[in-house]
């Protein structure tokens, strides 16, 4: 079973750091001048603000992909509530098998809830 | 039968609501303390049911809405007792994570004024340990 939820910054500080690592690993480019170093304390501050929007699938109870957004006036539209993607991942063992697709359909539908 | 089940709700004296203390409530003494303070918490005016509900690692309540005549007279809280992140409460339109030690209120399924129908929930477990809620129902002034 996979299930979908939005998660509180403290799940991806707590949690993450395993796919996180793996997410680096897979995508990141100049690995050996430019290292991953997240910047905890600005989540934060977009936590406090509202804005942070973290949604997580699991499976048992581990962490098995993530989208992470914020959600603000937009900056060109300052009437539109907008969702800006900061990163998404689903670990490889999960591929393939229709979890990405119904992450994005849980992210679109709580976007949807929140004004987005 | 209808008419017999009927003729036995609508009985003079008869209480579809009344809930007896049950010996298993005196051998969980932390139980008692606790429903006693959501009664002072909430201004109780009456106690119902007090269930202790576990689902496994996996285990799912299917989508349902609770007996509307029951749903109506009382108000319904969850005492999260052991919980983890991947439960997944959801009822109508909202999800939630009822963390371990919080206290919930929710609707379980009050009529709704214009006659549709009410929200249904349901849960899945989807965390590695067991989710253990103890739901008290309790009526208010």
């Amino acid at each position: 079973m996979i299930t979908f939820a939005v998660e509180p910054l403290d799940t991806f500080i707590r949690e993450g750091a395993e796919l996180f690592d793996k997410h680096w690993d897979e995508v990141a480019i100049n690995k050996d001048a430019i290292k991953l170093n997240i910047d905890w304390k600005q989540y934060r501050v977009q936590e406090a603000t509202g804005a942070f929007c973290g949604i997580v699938a699991r499976h048992e109870g581990k962490i098995v992909g993530y989208w992470v957004g914020f959600i603000r006036p937009h900056f060109h539209y300052a009437d539109s509530l907008t969702a800006y993607t900061d990163i998404y991942f689903v670990d490889k063992a999960y591929r393939k098998s229709g979890v990405g697709a119904d992450l994005f359909q849980f992210v679109e539908k709580t976007l949807a809830q929140r004004g987005v | 039968m209808q008419e017999d089940a009927d003729k036995h709700l609508n009985a003079p004296g008869y209480d579809p609501h009344e809930c007896m203390d049950q010996d298993i409530y005196g051998r969980l003494p932390e139980a008692r303390a606790l429903v006693m303070m959501l009664m002072s918490r909430v201004g109780g005016t009456r106690l119902g049911r007090v269930i202790i509900n576990r689902i496994q690692p996996g285990g799912r309540i299917f989508q349902h809405a609770d007996t509307p005549a029951h749903a109506d007279y009382w108000h319904r809280h969850h005492i999260v007792l052991q919980s983890a992140p991947g439960v997944v409460f959801e009822a109508g339109e909202e999800q939630v994570y009822m963390a371990p030690g919080e206290l919930w209120w929710f609707d379980n399924g009050k009529a709704r004024s214009d006659g549709s129908e009410p929200p249904k929930h349901q849960v899945w477990n989807n965390s590695a340990i067991e989710r253990i809620h103890m739901i008290v129902d309790v009526r208010t002034a």
